[in-house]
């Protein structure tokens, strides 16, 4: 992992990288410009003065040999230099000296020539390529020394003449002070420009930093597992696979709410710590957000190596947590995707990843699961049947039709709204099947809100025919119950249909109290101060904490089917049913019990003091039309009935929602 | 492959840098004596010959100037030589102040075509070169072709660009050599120099001490006027 980067550290580095390459930059730049005056200073000589002659035989003027030799020496040194030490501080000053020796050189050689001296600015200008301004005064103590030397001891060399030298030669310094004091403040300039830059980049750095890492971890983010899954796709080197490990702490939300957020973070702080040393320096850990982590492992070509490492993982995460004075222990499920086995795009991958990780939970949790093709054919089953879910709310073809529930005297005192959906293609499909698949696409809101409306409507119906009215009981969703305007959808649905509010009956399950906890008995609270009726139901099954028998609004229990299956038949089935009856008594709740169907088991609950009876003994879920003929005759179970209805009960119909 | 080359390259230059001190100090001992080859030449002053101290007859045969009554100026050059416009040059600039009359004669060598040689004669006019004419006009000299530069040789100058000074003829008839040398301070170096300094000294002056001499430099006029191409002197 990048670390997060100091602003001005990273400006200090860039700046020392950047002016790094613009140094060995120029010094190869130089080098090679004093690769070109080479052969230029020889020819110059050359044009200057091929030959001396003795008599009349002409001999290669020793300028030319000097130039080939003393030029050779004066460009060897820089070539070396920018080759063997490019960049360094001693290369570029040396570099410097060696240009102003080679201005020196054909200045002399040409005789000290007027035009040769532009050969000096020349050079300076281009050493002030390296933004250096100590490299110009290196460049101008050569030089000035050179005509210092010269001036003084023969300035015909410098200057052709020796008619005024010492004027000449403080021209000749002024010049050079002149030209110097441009360049160094053109130095100064540019180095305060490329240091405005690496300022900016280093901003940019921490800013792209920021944007590709969690700010809480500092592991990356979602958007640098994207950017790394992408550019594994995108390299052909990585066609020999690589693995993606989801990871979901488990109990997470446990520990944030009873230690705290700041607890939260710091558990997902070492969280962090201990993954790091567990994947290899090419593997890539982030952070998706909240308990989510994303492992990417290079080069993992077979499930082998991916168990191994998520193996590591889980032993690794089980082990508690010290924070501060809380020891904390967690658990975590990783879902693993292996490409290209398992998907073909980084989206793909996600979701492969995820639904391995699915499959982890639904398992119960710390424990990883590689995605497969079934898995795939799954998902795509899933899919469709979303689909299906999606066009039968678009197109209206759920129905509601209403169990009866009596009283312990068999007169029907009111009805269970139930969900129904006939599917042109799936046929009839049971609401187990459709409703989790509504909850999670986010559907079981519009959907819950027109059960209730339609139930509502219903029951009001039924309550200006029958005088008295009877009561409408509806399964709410702990999605819906949680939503913010729930309350709000309940009163508007009682003023619009005009039914009271104590016909209406919510039920709720006993994982929405426990889980749901604050919010949902807000919630209550409100319905409950509408004078609307809240049941618990399929009690019995879900969470053994019962505190929220004492504390929360409920009127009503509600026990489970499993419960009175085997009342009959056995004698702890019976006490136990009898305990449960005998302890919302205590508590001043109404019992029902739910899933009734021979008139022994009526007779033995109506014995143990049960309030209420659902189930075939009355009669399978009908239509509102139906129901509206038991509303007029209201008494449904004589003695003689229950008989009937026993017999008829051989139908079975899951019940559920 | 190319990550195996720049590694090869990364390793040669790590085992070169080792060498650098020694490097950097072989450099340092070149730069000298290759420096001072460039100096040596400058500044290494060309070959003189006896100078007569008074000329006489024979030794003055061909220089028809000195016939006259003024002090007699002999400069011997070599036309292809670089210095020789250096010294035309400081001769020119200088006359105008000269107060003491005199003549000038220029002695050019000019080399004499060998039987036995593939030297081709010397075809060079000095009415083409301009800084020798613009010399001879400012001093009136006499130009005269020497061939093989045995004229300078008779006057003990064997290298181009010496400058002879000669005394008015006394009452005998005889001049005295009052100065002999160059009248540049390098080769092919305009500017003050001891030389033209002391020749501008000796025609401005009454008197003169005899016999004063400057270094020459340039190229050589009779040292190896009768060499050969290969430069074998015979």
């Amino acid at each position: 992992m990048p670390p997060e980067g100091n602003p001005s550290t990273d400006e200090q580095i860039i700046f020392q990288q950047e002016y790094q390459r613009v140094c060995q930059r120029t010094d190869r730049l130089i080098a090679l410009a004093m690769c070109l005056q080479w052969p230029a200073v020889v020819l110059a000589a050359f044009f200057i003065s091929p030959r001396t002659w003795n008599g009349n035989v002409g001999v290669l003027h020793p300028h030319i040999t000097a130039a080939i030799w003393l030029g050779g020496l004066i460009t060897v040194l820089p070539v070396l230099l920018s080759y063997l030490h490019p960049g360094k501080r001693s290369t570029r000053h040396a570099i410097a000296a060696c240009q102003m020796l080679m201005s020196a050189l054909i200045i002399h050689i040409t005789g000290g020539r007027i035009e040769s001296h532009f050969h000096v600015f020349g050079s300076l200008a281009f050493l002030a390529f390296y933004l250096d301004w100590q490299i110009i005064i290196t460049a101008t103590v050569v030089t000035l020394l050179d005509h210092l030397l010269m001036g003084l001891y023969a300035p015909e060399l410098i200057f052709g003449s020796s008619i005024g030298s010492e004027w000449r030669l403080l021209e000749h310094v002024l010049w050079v002070v002149f030209c110097d004091a441009f360049l160094i403040t053109s130095c100064i300039q540019s180095l305060r420009g490329l240091r405005e830059a690496a300022h900016r980049d280093a901003e940019q750095k921490v800013l792209i930093h920021h944007a590709y890492h969690d700010a809480l971890t500092g592991m990356g983010n979602r958007l640098l597992a994207h950017q790394e899954l992408t550019t594994l796709l995108e390299t052909p080197s990585s066609r020999t696979g690589f693995a993606l490990l989801a990871i979901d702490l488990d109990r997470f939300k446990e520990v944030n709410d009873s230690f705290g957020h700041k607890v939260g973070d710091d558990l997902l702080i070492q969280v962090g710590e201990r993954l790091r040393p567990l994947i290899r320096r090419k593997d890539t850990l982030v952070r998706m957000g909240g308990d989510e982590f994303v492992v990417i492992l290079e080069n993992c070509p077979d499930e082998a190596e991916a168990a191994a490492i998520a193996g590591r993982i889980l032993e690794s995460v089980n082990m508690p947590f010290y924070i501060g004075s809380h020891v904390v222990g967690v658990g975590a499920s990783i879902g693993i995707c292996l490409y290209p086995t398992g998907a073909g795009d980084v989206s793909e991958l996600f979701h492969h990843a995820d639904l391995a990780l699915y499959k982890v939970k639904e398992r119960g949790r710390n424990d990883y699961f590689f995605f497969d093709e079934e898995m795939r054919a799954e998902v795509m089953r899933q899919l469709q049947f979303e689909d299906r879910v999606r066009l039968a709310v678009h197109d209206g073809l759920f129905t509601v039709h209403y169990q009866p529930i009596v009283n312990s005297e068999g007169t029907l005192i009111g009805f269970e709204a139930l969900l129904r959906w006939t599917d042109p293609v799936l046929g009839v499909v049971p609401p187990n099947a459709f409703i989790p698949v509504a909850e999670r696409c986010g559907l079981i809101v519009p959907l819950g809100k027109w059960v209730l409306e339609q139930a509502c409507l219903e029951a009001a119906g039924w309550q200006s025919s029958a005088g008295g009215g009877v009561k409408i009981s509806v399964n709410v969703s702990p999605v819906q119950l949680t939503s913010p305007d729930f309350v709000t959808i309940v009163t508007e649905t009682l003023a619009n249909t005009g039914l009271r509010p104590e016909l209406l009956d919510l039920e709720l399950t006993e994982s929405v109290l426990v889980e749901h906890g604050g919010r949902s008995a807000e919630a209550m609270q409100q319905l409950r101060a509408l004078g609307v009726r809240l049941s618990i139901d399929d009690f019995g099954t879900g969470y053994s904490s019962l505190s929220y028998l004492r504390d929360l609004p409920v009127h009503r229990l509600k026990i489970d089917r499993s419960f009175v299956r085997d009342i009959v038949h056995s004698e702890a089935g019976r006490a136990l049913i009898e305990s449960m009856i005998e302890m919302g008594r205590t508590l001043k709740l109404q019992v029902l019990a739910e899933g009734v169907e021979t008139a022994e088991q009526f007779e033995i609950l109506r014995a143990a003091g049960c309030d209420e009876i659902q189930g075939f003994i009355t009669s399978k879920a009908i239509p509102a039309a139906q129901a509206q003929g038991m509303v007029d005759h209201r008494r449904l179970l004589s003695s003689g009935q229950r008989a009937v209805a026993a017999k008829s009960a051989g139908e079975k119909e899951v019940v559920a929602a | 492959m190319f990550d195996q080359d720049r590694l090869r390259a990364d390793s040669i230059r790590a085992h070169t840098q080792r060498f650098l001190p020694l490097i950097l100090a072989l450099w340092l001992l070149a730069l000298v004596p290759a420096g001072r080859k460039l100096m040596a030449f400058e500044w290494t002053t060309g070959a003189t010959g006896l100078t007569p101290t008074h000329l006489t007859g024979p030794i003055s045969n061909g220089l028809s100037q000195n016939e006259g009554h003024s002090a007699l100026l002999v400069v011997a050059i070599h036309p292809l030589c670089s210095c020789t416009r250096a010294t035309l040059k400081e001769l020119e600039d200088a006359a105008p102040n000269w107060k003491q009359p005199y003549r000038t004669t220029f002695l050019i060598y000019k080399s004499k075509p060998q039987p036995d040689t593939i030297t081709p004669a010397s075809d060079f006019d000095w009415h083409h070169a301009a800084y020798i004419r613009d010399a001879q006009k400012a001093l009136n000299a006499e130009v005269v072709d020497d061939l093989n530069g045995e004229q300078a040789a008779k006057l003990g100058a064997l290298t181009s660009g010496e400058v002879l000074l000669y005394s008015a003829p006394d009452q005998h008839g005889s001049r005295h050599l009052v100065f002999s040398g160059g009248v540049t301070a390098g080769r092919g170096m305009e500017g003050e120099n001891t030389g033209i300094a002391t020749l501008s000294q000796a025609l401005n002056a009454a008197f003169t001490q005899p016999g004063a001499h400057a270094p020459v430099y340039g190229c050589g006029l009779a040292a190896l006027s009768n060499s050969t191409p290969r430069g074998l002197a015979k």
